[in-house]
């Protein structure tokens, strides 16, 4: 408390010395010093970055797509989740978080440089996802499985039932797991099922429109809010809530349909309903994460005046606190019913994750340390109001985000091992690296604080329990 | 003490002084006041306004509250004791096979660990609330107040109980005035 009030008290002159005359409040909060140039570091990380990535595809293309489709999904989670901070504060018309938004309406710009880096995915497609193999090449799976296939695809619509009472495991498991040319023609069907959704063209398609629909919101979302420093106008702040409800509907649908066939259908042949949520709750954990440790750099540098106050950061911290425990919720509802059911083409995720040689260690790590020990170490109310402790909380938790997507994606790469390469991290620098480009590039350019915002007085009194 | 006889039922009620009520007409000298009470070391006092005046928790010399201890302290015992219970249950007492799981399968726990987890700590945090702001309360004396009601529309009360060690007649009454109450008034009680 104190050692805020300092901050706040030193800063307090500037601000009312400021707003007695007529200075311009677009200019009072920008980026100063080295701040500024922080975008050219990371564009070093990036340019370094995704030069080692391209070597890397050089040496090992397989290894390439699979440590790139990790860091790209690192990047969309951190875009995405900015997106929906910003819009949660719109639809609940928030006034308490105008001081802070603009921290995450900075990080959400950086999807505008998604369809470029989604662009190396393209060559690796062939070998991250296997359900391009199986379309149109039924042959390849045995005469006994292409007759099946074409009776199965031949038949009408109400042989289904029938069919798959077929495929259903005998009760001896041992049997089941034994005959594998039952296996392999099951599986053939359960993703000649799926053609529907998995096939090369949707999957341009479906890619390139979320995308699209990303850049659209953030660029709506973004370009509103700045447009206020200047007028200080209250019609984009009508304007962004009538649009946020319609777009939450959009974020939430193009969210699940991405990651379904970016992440999920690396494994065609299993499922999770599930799964957009939990990759949703990666996003907004680590949305508040990156807010908290964002605003309070800003606060350390003194560059936001005393315009965001203990009670915001007290009140971050609750929300990724609660997020938290979402995630957990979230991952362990998919673990349970899997567990529960026992059902060998759900179990497989888990199974892969759990057999393969060294991932157990990752899959045990994963509820310790993105769940326990941030969850014990942000429970206390005097935890939260300590500022070193939740912005050291709010990093842990980003780490563990970037382990939870390594951990969704990298056992697909080898069917051996756990094995970390030096291709994962020169992806996730050269990935990130770029996105943070464009999010300090961008944080140079405008106001750190929504200045423009009619009820920034309020939020800058805003006083929490 | 004061004494006053009804004319008409021939009843001699005993009274004594309960507390002293100020009322001022704005929350920053309702909050000035209070600051008063508490450097002059005064604890059983209370401030009573028509919304939550922040800042008030400061001025009137407020401690964290204990309940958090409490909650965490109910929660983790709902926590273990659904492990206890699960495992009492189907690892020892009564083993089943389910699914071809071990019959004290810990997923299988963490469901019901959780939910009294939530329902020890909710009956903590409620019913502590409860407890420790002394509710449910039928009556206090500050409701002898013709004035009180004013609390709940325009007007911020301060109340001194003549149980603080500090309270005296004399003094309390001179330290409120020098707050400049709008009005003041000692509000007595009946000896029971």
């Amino acid at each position: 408390m104190s050692a805020v009030t300092t901050t706040d008290s030193a800063t307090t002159t500037a601000a009312t010395s400021t707003s007695a005359t007529t200075t311009d409040f677009t200019t009072l909060f920008r980026l100063k010093g080295g701040w500024s140039s922080a975008w050219k570091i990371s564009a070093a990380f990036a340019v370094l970055g995704l030069a080692g990535a391209g070597a890397g595809y050089a040496v090992a293309p397989h290894r390439f797509a699979f440590s790139y489709l990790f860091a790209f999904i690192v990047a969309v989670t951190i875009g995405l989740g900015a997106i929906f901070f910003v819009l949660i504060q719109h639809l609940s018309t928030a006034g308490w978080s105008i001081t802070v938004r603009r921290s995450s309406e900075f990080f959400m710009t950086g999807v505008f440089i998604l369809p470029i880096l989604f662009l190396p995915i393209i060559p690796s497609m062939h070998a991250l996802y296997p359900w391009l193999e199986h379309a149109g090449q039924p042959a390849a799976h045995g005469e006994q499985g292409a007759e099946h296939g074409a009776v199965a695809h031949g038949a009408a619509e109400e042989e289904a039932p029938a069919a798959e009472i077929e495929v259903l495991p005998p009760p001896d498991a041992t049997a089941w797991t034994g005959n594998e040319e039952a296996l392999h023609h099951d599986h053939h069907q359960l993703v000649e099922g799926k053609s529907w959704f998995l096939s090369e063209g949707k999957w341009y398609a479906s890619s390139f429109l979320a995308l699209a629909l990303w850049c659209l919101l953030a660029w709506r979302l973004f370009s509103l809010s700045v447009q206020q420093d200047h007028t200080k106008d209250v019609t984009p702040t009508r304007k962004l809530q009538s649009f946020s409800p319609g777009a939450t509907f959009i974020f939430a649908l193009s969210l699940t349909l991405a990651v379904f066939q970016w992440v999920m259908s690396l494994e065609p042949s299993w499922y999770s309903t599930i799964y957009g949520v939990y990759l949703f709750a990666g996003c907004a954990v680590s949305a508040f994460a990156i807010v908290i440790v964002v605003t309070n750099s800003w606060r350390n540098a003194g560059l936001t005046g005393n315009t965001i106050n203990l009670f915001h950061m007290h009140d971050l911290g609750k929300m990724m606190f609660g997020f938290i425990v979402f995630w957990a919720y979230i991952g362990f509802s998919q673990f349970m019913l899997i567990w529960y059911a026992s059902i060998p083409e759900e179990t497989t995720f888990f199974h892969q994750r759990w057999e393969l040689s060294g991932w157990r260690a990752v899959s045990l790590m994963l509820p310790i340390a993105h769940f326990a020990l941030p969850f014990l170490m942000l429970l206390s109310r005097n935890a939260k109001r300590k500022l070193p402790i939740l912005a050291f909380g709010a990093g842990w938790i980003l780490v563990m985000h970037v382990v939870d997507i390594y951990w969704l994606v990298l056992p697909y790469e080898s069917a051996t091992k756990f094995a970390p390469s030096w291709i994962d991290f020169t992806c996730l620098f050269g990935v990130v690296g770029a996105f943070l480009t464009v999010v300090f590039f961008q944080m140079s350019r405008y106001s750190l604080v929504a200045v423009g915002d009619p009820r920034i007085g309020r939020a800058m009194r805003f006083h929490g329990a | 003490m004061s004494t006053e006889t009804h004319s008409n039922t021939d009843i001699t009620i005993e009274k004594r002084p309960a507390l002293f009520l100020a009322e001022f007409n704005s929350p920053e000298e309702c909050m000035h006041a209070a600051e008063k009470l508490r450097d002059a070391g005064y604890k059983k006092f209370d401030t009573h306004t028509p919304y939550p005046v922040h800042g008030m928790d400061e001025a009137m010399g407020m401690k964290d509250t204990p309940l958090g201890w409490l909650v965490l302290a109910l929660g983790m015992t709902g926590c273990l004791s659904g492990f206890a219970m699960m495992q009492w249950m189907n690892g020892i007492d009564y083993p089943l096979i389910i699914g071809g799981k071990p019959s004290d399968a810990f997923p299988s726990m963490i469901p019901v660990m959780f939910e009294l987890t939530i329902l020890l700590s909710a009956f903590a945090a409620v019913f502590g609330m409860l407890g420790m702001n002394k509710l449910p309360q039928h009556h206090h004396p500050v409701f002898y107040s013709d004035r009180f009601g004013k609390f709940s529309d325009d007007k911020f009360f301060v109340s001194v109980e003549a149980a603080d060690q500090n309270f005296n007649l004399v003094k309390t009454r001179a330290l409120l005035e020098s707050a400049h109450p709008a009005h003041l008034e000692l509000v007595e009680e009946e000896v029971a």
